[in-house]
């Protein structure tokens, strides 16, 4: 707020006392036509003084707080806290700002919370569905297994489907979840490859899809076993989705790079477009190949790159259409994850 | 169908499953398998049925009526040394920290695949009973060692590989029976040997010119679009 502003708002006010002041001084003049120049052009000095006075006390009042308010807002890291952080402004129109903006504030507090809540319940509710309805899937594996035939067999695999399906579920809210629920842990990465690789055993070798190991180093890293598990199970059911070469393979590496450990998973698939690359990470995008796969959701990478960021790692994606797609896991290594 | 000969008597297994399906289910499946399962439906006094026999194993589900799986594992671990496999489908890093953490000697997620399922309870079973396995196996024409990685026949050595020798225990746990190749593929992947089709055939092969090397003729029988067979 400059003085300029100040005295454009103020100027009704201006011009009436200007014109207070100049009229009593005329009449003063007129009244007393031997003394009257000066004693007029005293009391109009006077009464302009005694106008102007708390004007410019107002104007120093407002522009602290206003000017306060601005500078403190625009800091700000959450604006809706604003009202918190407001100092007394010590005048009748800041008074009823601040009030406003207090009440205000406190409505949307209540609103967010009432939100959180809904949300939190809801996440425990998908949490809770989750392992409940992991029951009815063990069993009927077991069912399954236990009646071997054709039929049962190709049941199993739509089975798997349906138990990838609802792991997407279970990590899309985990995903989202403000607290921490991961537990950082000293993994190996050949066992946790090993692991991800006998759990996805089916989809390999009924999809013949081989694995290339020679590359596969066991490095030790800090990370959460379990969502690791998801990451690569993603991964591993992208590369076997999108083969389409007769010697479809999936090679793993693994190597030491200055200040990471980086986990190499190629394939010689469909590969990635170019111009969709950048995208693949987007939540629901599907792309050329998707599209031309109906079981797409364009939810796998969303919630791996999801999960990546919470857990410190980086996921990177390159690929050559019609030649095959190859992701990087990198684990950082500092002091952070160092601590034993 | 018949499981590893190295163990004579069939283990007892201890099915702790408040699902009754599952624990119907289960032990068929581990029954057809060579174990000897007890699941019992009444979880009052369960600890005590726990203890009372002589256990091999412990298959313990977490989320039970009357009981916390929980407490149950680390009684249970008071009083005995039994081998205690947790099931839960609970299963983040914390679960699993938590029951190992009780005495637990392995942790599986559930909707457990059932190839992983026997991985798991086979492994923890040999480690608790190491000392009396024998780690040969009986093929009647000649003796499968399992730690050497050979076979004997008349006095002789035969070198495998890793994935020759699985393949020949493999065909000779289901004697009798055809054993697919997506079956034999699985069982290898669920010990860490990660074969392709072509790898396989290879392997196949390779195992036939030894044992004809050995001897034994032709062992391995194909079956076209079925399978292979050991008789």
């Amino acid at each position: 707020m400059s003085f300029k502003d100040y005295i454009r708002e103020k100027k009704n006010y201006l011009i009436a006392m200007a014109g207070g002041v100049l009229l009593s001084s005329l009449i003063l003049y007129l009244l007393l036509p031997q003394s009257g120049m000066s004693f007029a052009i005293l009391i109009g000095s006077l009464f302009a003084v005694c106008f102007a006075l708390p004007l410019v006390r107002e104007y120093y009042a407002k522009r602290d707080f206003y000017q306060k308010l601005l500078s403190v807002f625009n800091e700000l890291d959450q604006k809706n806290l604003i009202a918190e952080m407001v100092s007394p402004p010590g005048f009748l129109e800041g008074d009823i700002l601040s009030e406003v903006l207090y009440g205000c504030n406190k409505a949307m507090l209540e609103k967010i919370r009432t939100y959180k809540q809904l949300q939190e319940e809801y996440r425990e509710y998908i949490e809770l569905w989750v392992h409940e309805i992991k029951t009815p899937i063990a069993s009927s594996r077991l069912i399954a297994q236990n009646n071997e035939s054709e039929a049962m067999k190709s049941l199993i695999e739509e089975v798997s489907k349906i138990e990838g399906l609802i792991d997407q579920v279970l990590y899309y809210s985990r995903s989202n979840n403000v607290e921490k629920d991961y537990l950082i842990r000293e993994v190996s990465l050949e066992r946790l490859c090993y692991d991800v690789l006998r759990k996805n055993a089916l989809l390999f070798i009924q999809n013949k899809v081989s694995v290339v190991l020679d590359g596969l180093i066991d490095y030790t890293v800090y990370t959460d076993n379990k969502w690791l598990e998801f990451i690569l199970g993603q991964i591993f059911t992208n590369a076997v989705k999108y083969a389409d070469k007769p010697d479809a393979r999936i090679e793993l590496e693994s190597s030491r790079e200055p200040n990471c450990i980086v986990l190499t998973i190629r394939d010689n698939g469909t590969g990635i477009k170019d111009n969709e690359l950048a995208r693949i990470f987007d939540k629901g995008f599907t792309g050329t190949n998707g599209r031309a796969n109906e079981r797409s959701t364009g939810m796998g990478l969303y919630i791996c790159r999801k999960l990546c960021d919470k857990l410190g790692l980086s996921l990177e994606a390159q690929s050559v259409w019609g030649q095959g797609t190859t992701l990087r896991l990198v684990f950082p290594i500092n002091s952070m994850t160092m601590i034993r | 169908m018949k499981r590893l000969d190295v163990f004579s008597v069939p283990n007892k297994l201890l099915i702790i499953e408040d699902d009754k399906k599952i624990r119907e289910e289960l032990c068929t499946f581990l029954e057809r398998n060579g174990y000897c399962c007890h699941a019992p439906a009444d979880f009052h006094g369960i600890k005590e049925t726990a203890l009372s026999k002589d256990y091999d194993l412990i298959l313990l589900d977490i989320n039970l009526p009357v009981v916390d799986g929980y407490y149950l594992c680390r009684e249970i671990r008071k009083h005995s040394q039994v081998p205690i496999i947790v099931v839960t489908s609970r299963d983040t890093e914390m679960d699993e920290l938590m029951a190992m953490n009780l005495g637990a000697d392995d942790f599986i997620a559930k909707p457990y695949n059932t190839q992983i399922l026997l991985a798991h309870i086979a492994s923890v079973l040999k480690r608790s009973t190491r000392e009396n396995i024998s780690e040969r196996m009986d093929c009647g024409s000649f003796v499968l060692n399992l730690s050497t990685s050979s076979l004997e026949v008349d006095g002789r050595q035969v070198e495998l590989t890793r994935n020759e020798l699985r393949i020949l225990s493999l065909l000779y746990e289901k004697r009798g029976a055809i054993v697919s190749r997506d079956e034999l593929m699985a069982q290898l992947w669920s010990s860490n040997l990660f074969v392709d089709d072509n790898t396989l055939t290879v392997n196949i092969n390779r195992l036939r010119t030894k044992l004809a090397e050995a001897g034994l003729g032709q062992v391995i029988e194909t079956r076209r679009g079925q399978g292979y067979l050991v008789k």
